[in-house]
């Protein structure tokens, strides 16, 4: 733990120059606040990236204590990275959040709900255990009535969380037929097919979509077993767990040239392996070459060219930019070039189509109250499209985006860009 | 601390708006600046009637207010530096009306300037202030603070839009000065007494502007020069000319190489300046002017002059400007701005001085500013965290206002004298003019319950 509140609370390493250094650039311009999605909602200070390194600054200074306010108010977050974008000082404002957020973590610990799920999330068979629970009791229509009930039998966080959840496979799409023979012509090569967990377990038809789009580019995909990728843990500031997920993932990502995923979060938690483990002697160099070969499905599919013999599928599209694939990966145009390139598809780019719909991992479930608020200012975007379909690399922002439109009583089909892309394979001979 | 404020306060506003935790008070402590101090609690008002009941309070207890928008000031006038409680307008965002026909905008202080100017345009008019922090500091910050921008040259600054304001004064009472009318000379001129006023005089809560109709073409243009002396003289040519630029923007050596080592966009680094030109109004008016304006700097040795063809040509011309912020923070660890004004006449051998002072105290300032109406702003570059350093930085802003004074100039174009510039009041106002302005704080606020210690220091 080398930083500013050991030094502060002297449990004995030495201060990151670098970070205190990022931290000083802050200027307290205010130029974060006017692309932060809660601050807009909120208009409360320590919404706003400014306020959070406020905070810290004064955490550094010895003016304030670690105390679950201020953790709070770290948590008080959508990660969207929208702030380090647009920062005119350059602070990377959310790496220095998840700094703090492991740092308060290790100081204060973390609570039973969190630890249970993050022990669950990083296990594949009690990951596969809670699975099949919620499975069977989504299956035996109990969340719905415990969900429905006006009274208090759940607290606002399950009902968010129950609201949120996918119907859950008994079987993960990993655990079925996978490495399939590719039609027609000999194999390009094998790609692996990360399958993130909630793709894996709650959005098969994405998954075999990509499995799908994948081999009508001529590649054999294979699955290998994987785990979680550890984003819930760094978001959790469970630096341990994040950095054991990642070294196992590289041993099982290792033998393969190229790793695909269709999920914006674990695409960005994987490329991000390289600067994880970069002060990890045994696995810097492993994690390099692992996270250079890590691509979103969509950035696969329009480097290799995209599958021909496209049917006509028409219907009106919007594109709704998820912030670990634009933000996070840099990934903007590839899957608009995917949706552009499916004949029928007309492509309506809504406002703010980068601004982040308040799903957010478990943020939709933490916040139930502030993630419904930036959901809604996503779903007036979407409706002045006039859109059907609403297409979204992000099984995350999938559900958020299904939820949203589903309060509003709004008939709109939401999706992943691979799932329209198949869509107009299936039709094809 | 006073323990019992919160829950005083508690009593007249509901508790989820009134905030006293030490977190809570960090959050408020702060603007643009570098300055800080702790409110005793923070109430967020979301009504002119909360305001008011607030301010009952503290004239009552004597209990000091500070009026805070989005906090990005850049004087430090928002900054509770006697403690007391920091009054939020932010949540107070609402636009009352947009009056087509009489041309004005109503609406409430908490409105982010960017986006009452894009809700005017949407209607077909414009609201030209635009200090470059419009997409997030407020308007009614905008108005205590009298903000510019680079579009002043042109247009003028808030001052020159503000036609009405609701007030709520020290004793709790609401006031409304001025209104609707473009012409209003009906008793004292009190609204203009509270347009830069600072939050000491009174706390606005409404505020007519006055709107233009949206210019139906713009043109941008970017001339370097290979001599600081030849950027003014074309800029005086262009003046003279009978020209009046909507922007006249100026980048110095400094900023030039600050974005070059940051962008690597092959900008010219023995030039001496840049000059961003945009002209605006009827579409045959802005291309006759910009090609005139071409025909002046080229008789001014100008060294290249690229006019652009349409807004993308636009935007990379302003590549440069709008890097110079992100390019001077990689230099050090904090930049010090600096926001003087002199006669346009003068800015040659302001920025003469500028790099001199730069030179004696051995740290960079870059200098960019609005060359069309002498207002520039000197960064000095340096870190905050250095006391040596720091202590050359105060060396170095007193020589820059002693300069600014000795040309004809003053202490602050736009941003406001709030706690940073105070010391050096007495440089730039007569002691008949400060006692003068004390006399009506005095009036206004004879408890100095309204944002104390600001401008003037200590004593009110």
């Amino acid at each position: 733990m080398p930083n500013w509140l050991v030094r502060q609370y002297g449990i004995g390493v030495e201060m990151e120059l670098a970070r205190l250094t990022a931290l000083w650039r802050c200027n307290k311009c205010g130029a974060c606040t006017a692309v932060c999605p809660l601050y807009q909602q909120t208009v409360l200070e320590g919404m706003a990236a400014r306020g959070k390194l406020a905070l810290l600054e004064a955490l550094m200074d010895g003016a304030l204590a670690p105390s679950p306010a201020l953790r709070q108010t770290l948590e008080d977050c959508l990660l969207c990275g929208a702030c380090a974008q647009n920062c005119p000082s350059l602070v990377p404002t959310t790496d220095l959040f998840l700094e703090a957020r492991a740092d308060l973590a290790g100081l204060l610990g973390l609570s039973w709900p969190v630890r249970v799920s993050l022990r669950a999330l990083g296990s594949r068979r009690l990951l596969a255990a809670g699975m099949r629970w919620l499975g069977l009791l989504q299956r035996m229509g109990l969340l719905r009535v415990l969900e429905q009930r006006p009274g208090r039998l759940l607290p606002a966080t399950v009902r968010a969380a129950v609201r949120a959840a996918p119907p859950i496979a008994l079987r993960p799409f990993s655990a079925r037929r996978v490495s399939g023979e590719v039609e027609g012509r000999a194999p390009r090569g094998t790609v692996a097919y990360f399958a993130g967990c909630v793709v894996n377990w709650g959005y098969a038809g994405v998954a075999e979509a990509t499995r799908r789009c994948l081999e009508a580019s001529g590649f054999r995909v294979v699955a290998p077993a994987v785990l979680c990728c550890g984003m819930p843990h760094r978001a959790s500031g469970d630096t341990e767990a994040t950095r054991r997920l990642a070294r196992r993932n590289i041993e099982a990502l290792q033998p393969y040239a190229a790793v695909i995923t269709d999920c914006a979060s674990c695409g960005a938690t994987l490329k991000g392996y390289r600067a994880l483990l970069s002060d990890d002697p045994a696995y810097r160099e492993r994690a390099a070459i692992v996270s250079a070969r890590v691509a979103d499905v969509s950035e696969f599919l329009v480097k290799q060219g995209l599958p021909r013999t496209l049917e006509a599928l028409p219907v009106r599209v919007t594109y709704h930019e998820p912030c670990h694939l634009g933000r996070g990966q840099g990934v903007k145009e590839e899957p608009r070039q995917i949706l552009g390139a499916i004949r029928g598809v007309e492509l309506v780019e809504m406002k703010g189509a980068d601004v982040c719909c308040g799903g957010a991992g478990s943020f939709c479930v933490t916040h139930p109250d502030l993630s419904a608020k930036v959901g809604a200012a996503k779903v007036e975007s979407i409706l002045a499209t006039r859109a059907e379909v609403v297409a979204s690399g992000c099984p995350s922002c999938i559900s958020q985006l299904r939820a949203m439109l589903r309060e509003r009583g709004v008939e709109a089909r939401v999706c992943h860009p691979v799932e329209l892309l198949a869509d107009s394979l299936r039709k094809s001979p | 601390m006073k323990p019992s404020l919160a829950a005083d306060l508690r009593r007249l506003i509901p508790a989820a708006r009134v905030l006293d935790a030490l977190e809570d008070r960090t959050l408020y402590a702060y603007d643009g600046t570098s300055a800080k101090a702790l409110p005793d609690a923070v109430v967020i008002a979301p009504s002119r009637e909360e305001v008011a009941a607030v301010l009952r309070f503290a004239s009552a207890h004597e209990v000091p207010v500070v009026a805070r928008g989005a906090g990005t000031g850049l004087s430090g006038g928002s900054v509770p530096v006697k403690g007391g409680i920091a009054l939020v307008l932010a949540a107070m965002r609402r636009i009352v009306e947009i009056d087509s026909g009489s041309m004005l905008v109503v609406c409430e202080p908490g409105v982010i300037t960017g986006e009452l100017q894009k809700s005017v345009e949407a209607a077909g008019f414009f609201y030209p202030p635009d200090p470059a922090s419009l997409n997030y500091c407020t308007i009614g910050g905008n108005v205590a603070e009298n903000a510019g921008g680079p579009r002043a040259v042109k247009y003028g600054v808030t001052k020159d839009y503000v036609l009405g304001l609701e007030v709520v004064r020290a004793t709790g009472e609401i006031l409304r000065l001025g209104g609707k009318q473009m012409k209003n000379v009906t008793g004292y001129n009190l609204v203009q007494l509270f347009v830069g006023s600072e939050g000491t005089l009174g706390v606005i809560t409404e505020i007519v502007l006055r709107l233009l109709p949206r210019p139906a073409a713009k043109k941008t243009m970017l001339a370097i020069f290979d001599r600081l002396e030849d950027a003014a003289e074309a800029v005086a040519a262009v003046m003279a000319g009978g020209i009046t630029p909507a922007t006249l923007e100026i980048m110095d050596k400094t900023c030039i190489h600050c974005v070059e080592d940051y962008l690597h966009l092959g900008l010219p680094r023995d030039a001496e300046a840049f000059l961003i030109i945009e002209v605006d109004g009827m579409p045959q008016a802005v291309e006759a002017e910009a090609a005139l304006i071409g025909t002046l700097c080229r008789q001014r040795a100008v060294r290249s002059f690229q006019a652009a063809r349409d807004q993308k040509e636009a935007d990379t011309l302003w590549k440069a400007r709008r890097a110079v912020s992100p390019a001077i923070s990689q230099v050090k660890r904090a930049k010090i701005g600096e926001d003087i004004s002199v006669p346009r006449s003068a800015i040659p051998a302001m920025v003469r001085e500028i790099q001199k002072i730069s030179r004696e105290v051995a740290l960079p300032i870059a200098i960019f500013g609005h060359a069309g109406d002498g207002n520039l702003h000197p960064n000095i570059l340096a870190d905050r965290r250095d006391p040596v350093e720091m202590e050359r930085v105060e060396r170095a802003i007193a020589a820059i206002f002693e300069a600014s004074v000795r040309l004809g100039g003053t202490l602050s174009g736009e941003h406001g004298i709030g706690l940073s510039k105070q010391r050096y009041l007495p440089l730039a106002l007569s002691p008949e003019a400060i006692r003068l302005m004390q006399d009506v704080k005095r009036a206004l606020d004879p408890k100095g319950i309204l944002n104390p210690g600001k401008i003037f220091g200590g004593a009110p």
